[in-house]
Formats: structure tokens, sequence, C-alpha cells
């Protein structure tokens, strides 16, 4: 287990290496100047020093070697237009960004897990049909839609939640909802044909046959055994959830990370963007990695094949 | 089914627990822009409007122009009394005095005399609104003599002046403090910038005290999308937002709780040629496409009546405006004889032009942009429309050779006609890139003219004719700004220069 925590760390390090070098380059590749947003009508000359003061003025190569040798002593740049480090940036924005995802993911996982289960029992009945067709519903609309919805009926309507900033928890419960309704509608279809099918299997039905308990039937046979693929799925559901958190955080000016992403790029604030592509790539990394060692917790036989843990 | 309408219940009571007041304390206002801060707060190291607004109420100016008065006359700030030397070239200027900076120092003429020479010294990002480096020269302790470092007659340096924030000398001499803290003399004192928010607070000591800030605290913060911005509005989490969508007029004037304010600003939408890349240095092609452009469908039906018609090369709200003698206007027919006497009749050996446009910030350009190329497909120009992520655009935009023609607009933050005037047709002419020793010969004779009538009548008989011969920029319309606000907002006056002076809002309970 530890070899195969050091050897995906390693494998992070170097893809994060990998990501790190394209974003800087690309970043400078692409039309648009931080200079030039900062200062639309200046002349060439004055945009030269502007360019100097932000130090982007030398060649990439040179930029770049600069840029890795900071990182090295802990110095990720600074911010053109926040005026800040751009770990205090990332920081500052962070807490905000772990509640919403956080309270997404909640909702995701336990509304998911519920629905799904729920269906797959009630399988081909009209609770089933209409968990379905609900989750059809929630995966067809998009997350912008969604949230524009929703700050019309439950913030200007009902008044009931604030529409945009984060000043709490509440501000959170909005957006969470938005970015968790099509992870819920697809947690919940693949929960239910999970269960269906573990349900199906000859080792539930001896243990019926054995007369153990319903429950107990279903949360230690069919449901562990419906975990691994939903494992899978929540991974990749996870960066999926990340992209539709720029859009959540856009559409209720959310100030985290993934509105901090979408301003830097466009005001090309190559620095922060550096830095902010660098935590979400260290991210789905330590993701990966804790699906793959939760692959191990719940499959005896993955557990045999790397050493017997 | 009970269990989950069970669990249900409890996340609909939990959601509800968390519910409380939600939108914004009465002694603290909240404003939405749509243009983001750059996060230095020098005043000469950006050339921004949401900056600049930031600067509009944590300083002041020596005099400021009434907007009230159609001839624009000076209002006392600063300064007291001020007027031209004999030698028609310097400004002496006589300051207030007992005027108060917010670290808590004293306004004397050493401030003055700094802010000019940085403003105007043409390694500073803010000196592009200066066509002319000056210097000052402190007579006292509150008389300071201003005067352009050429020794010619600088006849904007009054105007300038006027939008002019003034610093603190010892600010001005450390930049470390210059670039991260305001310190004027204004009526609200900046606390902090966090999450794309800057807050003020109310300057107690302010020096005019009948025009000090009616609420004590402001929040001022970006948020690009305009229909978050709204929502914020109808939620009560903000309480006035800049540039409303023309499609969301209806709504809010159907909103009780809200309210709409129009205001013509200085900012024109033009449409550019890069006179450098052929066939573009071809005046009559350049009048051909003028004159084949219907800017009164844009008006009227694009943009719902959101703007005004142009008439002349600065805005109708401008210092000087006059409508240009000779200003093309719509005529497909006169057009196609421009076109076939610049040698392309019927567009025949016409290439195809390229014509830029940014998305996402100016309201309805690719709307428009698509009904200009179709004018133009009419008198046989063919173009092809690029519409482009704004950081794009705007670095393509100053490249004198990135498309045929492009769509730009131009705010900039006084009235003063050579913001525009100088900047676009005194040569090289940003965007447009023009040389022209005609147009510079006018341009220059207007800047140097310090009688106010004497210059008002050369714009008006040369300048602006000049330009509308040549037309390196054909300016499609004035912009109208639209603001809304919550109704309990009484006393917002944006100004026809984009600034929005929230130290005169207050809350009718």
């Amino acid at each position: 287990m530890l070899s195969t925590i050091i050897r995906r760390l390693l494998q992070g390090f170097i893809v994060i290496c990998a990501i790190t070098i394209i974003t800087f380059i690309m970043l400078r590749m692409i039309p648009g100047d931080p200079s030039r947003t900062m200062a639309p009508n200046a002349t060439e000359d004055q945009l030269i020093m502007l360019r100097d003061q932000m130090g982007i003025n030398e060649p990439i190569l040179v930029q770049l070697t600069k840029y890795i040798r900071n990182i090295f002593q802990g110095e990720f740049g600074y911010s053109f237009f926040q005026r800040a480090n751009v770990i205090k940036v990332i920081a500052g924005s962070l807490n905000a960004s772990i509640v919403l995802f956080g309270f997404a993911l909640v909702l995701s996982i336990f509304f998911g897990l519920l629905f799904g289960i729920i269906a797959a029992l009630k399988a081909n009945t009209w609770i089933d049909k209409l968990f379905s067709s609900i989750a059809v519903v929630f995966q067809s609309m998009p997350n912008y839609w969604v949230g524009t919805m929703l700050i019309l009926f439950i913030s200007v309507k009902l008044q009931l939640l604030p529409a945009t900033g984060y000043e709490g928890f509440k501000f959170s419960i909005l957006p969470g909802i938005a970015l968790s309704l099509p992870t819920i509608a697809v947690l919940m279809r693949n929960v239910r044909a999970s269960m269906i099918s573990s349900l199906r299997q000859d080792f539930v039905k001896a243990a019926k046959a054995r007369g153990i308990p319903g429950y107990i039937i279903l949360s230690r046979y069919a449901f562990r055994n419906s975990l691994i693929p939903l494992l899978t799925l929540l991974g990749s559901q996870l960066g999926y959830m990340v992209g539709n958190m720029v859009v959540c955080e856009y559409v209720f000016s959310y100030p985290g990370i993934g509105l901090q992403t979408l301003y830097a790029i466009l005001r090309r604030d190559y620095y922060l963007v550096q830095g902010l592509v660098v935590i979400l790539s260290g991210f789905f990394i330590v993701v990966n990695m804790i699906i793959d060692i939760g692959y191990t917790y719940l499959d005896p036989r993955i557990r045999k094949a790397q050493g017997g843990l | 089914m009970k269990k989950l309408f069970g669990i249900l219940l409890v996340v609909l009571v939990f959601t509800m627990l968390l519910v409380g007041t939600c939108f914004a304390e009465k002694d603290t206002l909240v404003a939405l822009s749509a243009g983001a801060f750059t996060g230095s707060w020098d005043p000469t190291g950006h050339t921004i409007l949401a900056n600049i607004r930031n600067e509009q109420i944590v300083y002041d100016r020596l005099f400021e122009m009434d907007y009230t008065d159609p001839d624009l006359k000076l209002i006392p700030k600063l300064a007291t009394e001020w007027y031209y030397l004999d030698d028609g070239v310097t400004l002496e200027v006589k300051l207030r005095e007992g005027v108060k900076f917010h670290d808590g120092t004293t306004l004397d003429a050493e401030d003055v005399k700094l802010t000019v020479e940085r403003f105007s010294d043409p390694t500073r990002v803010g000196s592009a609104w200066w066509a002319q480096q000056c210097e000052g020269e402190v007579v006292d302790e509150f008389t300071v003599r201003l005067r352009p470092v050429s020794g010619e007659a600088f006849a904007p340096l009054v105007n300038l002046m006027a939008m002019t924030p003034i610093m603190s000398a010892d600010d001005i001499k450390n930049e470390e403090i210059l670039t991260t803290d305001y310190n004027g003399t204004g009526p609200y004192h900046f606390v902090s910038y966090e999450n794309e928010a800057c807050t003020f607070v109310a300057f107690d000591e302010y020096w005019d005290q009948p025009n000090k800030a009616k609420v004590k605290n402001l929040i001022f913060k970006y948020v690009a999308d305009p229909a978050t911005r709204l929502a914020a509005l109808q939620t009560g989490e903000a309480d006035i937002t800049e540039r409303v969508d023309t499609q969301q007029v209806e709504q809010i004037k159907a909103d009780s709780t809200l309210q709409l304010i129009t205001m013509p600003i200085i900012e024109q939408k033009n449409m550019v040629f890069k006179v450098r890349v052929p066939p573009m240095d071809n005046e009559k092609l350049r009048l051909a496409i003028a004159y084949a452009i219907d800017r009164e469908t844009i008006v009227n039906d694009i943009l719902d009546g959101y703007g005004v018609l142009a008439d002349s090369f600065v805005s109708h709200v401008a210092w000087g405006y006059a409508p240009a003698a000779g200003f093309p206007t719509y005529d497909p027919e006169k057009a196609k004889e421009l076109l076939a006497e610049a040698g392309y009749p019927e567009g025949k050996g016409l290439p195809e032009l390229t014509y830029t446009t940014s998305v996402g910030f100016y309201p309805k350009t690719q709307e428009y942009g698509e009904y200009i190329v179709s004018n133009l497909a009419d008198i046989g120009i063919k173009v092809k429309l690029v519409p482009m992520e704004t950081s794009s655009w705007e670095d393509a935009l100053y490249q004198p050779e990135s498309a045929h023609m492009t769509d730009t607009g131009w705010c900039p933050p006084g009235l003063e006609p050579d913001l525009t005037i100088a900047a676009f047709y005194k040569g090289p002419g940003q965007v447009s890139f023009i040389e022209d020793p005609e147009l510079d010969k006018v341009v220059t004779a207007e800047g140097a003219e310090t009688d106010g009538d004497k210059r008002k009548a050369i714009l008006k008989d040369s300048v602006f004719p000049a330009i509308a011969a040549k037309v390196p920029h054909m300016t499609l319309f004035d912009s109208m700004m639209i603001y809304s606000t919550r109704s309990n907002v009484k006393g917002f006056e944006p100004t026809p220069s984009g600034g929005m002076p929230f130290h005169k809002v207050y809350f009718d309970e």
C-alpha cells in the first residue's frame, strides 16, 4: 500500500510539473496581454515599462526558468490585478470553494445513493419511474440555467437565501444545489443499475436462502458490491464538478477559486492562473489516489494483487 | 417513503434555520461595477474606469465641472481661484486652506505640483490623458503655478485639472504607499480590497461638510455577469448597479422595488479603420463605408433606443461639442459613388475586409456588427466579422495591422475633448494609427488656444470637418449608461463621464 502511495505521489509530481510548464507556455502564446488590460490606451513604451515591472518582458524560457526556480523557494509569484502573493489570493478564496464543493459533494452522494437505492428496491414501480425521470431532468439542465432559476425563485421571489457573494454557509446553499444536481442524477442512475444487478446475483439469493435479514443483505452484500464501479464514477464526476464549479461561482458571483480562475484567465493574470492550475491539478491527483486506495480497501482481489494488505 | 419524506423535511428545516437576514445593512451602500479593478492604487498606473471611479470618491480635484450647466462651468473644490498669467501659458491656482488628507496631513502647493508632474510624466501610464508634460512651481504654501514643460500653451490643462485626483506629495515620494493604499482628501477613505470588492468608510473630517458622505460604509464590487448584478439588486444584496443590459430594462421598470436611471455619457462607440493596412489607407473607401452604415437602425432597433445617434467626433456631452460639418450619414447611393471613386466600383477588386469586435463587455457588439456587415454587403463590400474575447480583442485593438477595421468604445474620464481628439487624430492616432499633417495641424491649433470660446470655434470650424473628410474613425453612436438602483436609494447622480458619486447617495427609509 505504501509503495502504491509513493508511486502515485511521484507520478502526480511529474504530472504537475508537466502541467505547470504547458500552462506557462500556453498562457504566453495566446493573444492578450495583462499590461494592456491594466492600461488599454498606454503607449508601447509605457507598456514595456509596465511589463518590466510585471516581469513579463523577458523571453518565455527565461521567465519559465525564473518561475520554476522561485517555486522551489516557495514563491509562486504575484497576482498582477490583486496586488498580492498568489498563495495569499488562493488561500483567500479556497475556503469558500471548499465549503461549496464539500456541500455539493455531500448532497450528491447522499441523495444520489438514497434515490438510487430506493429506485433499485422499487424497480419498475411508479417510484422508480418518477426518480429516473427526475434524474434525466437534472442531468439535462445546464448549470447556469439551474443557477439562474434558483436565484430568481429562491432569492428574488421568495427572498429565502442570498443570491451572490460569500459571507458564510448560507451563501453556499444555492450554488451547492446547482452544482450537485447533475451529479445526484448520474449517481442515482448508476447506483440503481448497479444495485439491481447486485440484487440479482447468486450470492444475494444464497444469502436470502440462508435467512439473513434484508437490511444486512442490502448493506453488506448488494450495496458493498456496487461500490467499486461507483467509486470510479465518483472520481470522474469530481473532475466534472470542479469544471461546473467555475460556472456556478460565476453565476452566483461566489468568490471561490472557480471565479478566481475565470477572472484570472480573462485578465491574463499569469501567475495566478499558474497557481490555480497547480492547485486544481493537485486536487485531481489526490482524488484519484484516494479512489485507488479506496479500491484496495473495498475489493480483496485488488488487495491481494498488491501484496496482500 | 415515510423515511424519505422525513429526511427531506430535516434538510428543509436545516436550510430554513440557516436563513437569516442576508440583505445589506442600511449603513452600508453596496454598488456593483461591471469592470474589474487593477489592484494598483496609484492613479497614474492604469487607465481603467473601475479604478477611476474609486479615485473619484477617495480623492478631490482642484475644481469640478458643473454637469447641469450647459457651458460646463467649473465649481471650486480644492482650488478657490485659478487664472492664466499674462504669458497665457501658466495657470496659477490658489488652494483652499485646512484641507486634510485621510492620513491627517494637510494639503499644500507641493501636493498639487507633484501630482501634476507625476500624472503628465510620459513614463507613467496615466499620462495617456496628457498631451503635454507639465511642471509645477510652488509660489507659497497655498499657491501653485502649473505650465507645460514645452512652454507652449496647453488649453486642456484646466479641464484636465477638473478630473485629476490630487495626491499627497509624501505618498508620491514613496511609491510603495501610493500603489498599496489610497490617501486622498475625498469624502470616503479606503479600507480594503478583497475578493474583487473595495470597501470604504466615510471620512469624518472631510473639508466640505455639506457634501460629506451620507452613508457610512461603501462596498464597490466587481460582478461581471449582468444577470447576477440584477439578481443582487432584486434581492437587496446590492443597492446600485451599472451597465444594465437593454433586455433587462422592461423587467426593472415592472419592479416597484427598483428604479432605472439612464444617462448619455462621454463614451462613443466607433468603427475604426486601420489606415496602415491597405486598402484602408484609401480615404474614399473609408468614406464609402461610413456612408453605408445604417446607424439609425442600430440605435433604434438593435440598441432599443439606448444610445444617441452620433453627429460628431466627440460625444454630445463633451466640452466643445458641436455637430461636425460633413459627418457621414446613411446614404447607400452616395456610398456606392464613393466606392467607385475609390477604385472599387460595386466592390470589384476589393479584398474581403476583416472587422474585429469584442464580446462580453460592450452591449450588442456582435449583433450590430452583423448588421454593419450586411449594410456593407449591400454596396458590394465583403466583410468578415471576427468576434473576439475581450482580452484578445484589446490586445489586437492597439496593433496597427491586426485587421482592416475594428469596433471599439472610448470612455475618457472627463469631458475635455482633447482626451478624444488628441488621442485619436493627432499622429500616430490610437487604434487607427493615422498620421496626417492636416489633422495634426488643426488638432495642435485647438490645443494651444486657451480662450474657451475661440477654442470651441476651432473645434467646430476646423477640427471636426477635417476629421469628417478623412474618417479614420466612423463614430457610430454615443453610449447611454443604464443604471439601476433599489427604490429606496436617493441622491444617486451619475456623471456624464461615467462617474458614480456615491457620497451623495442616501437611503429613504
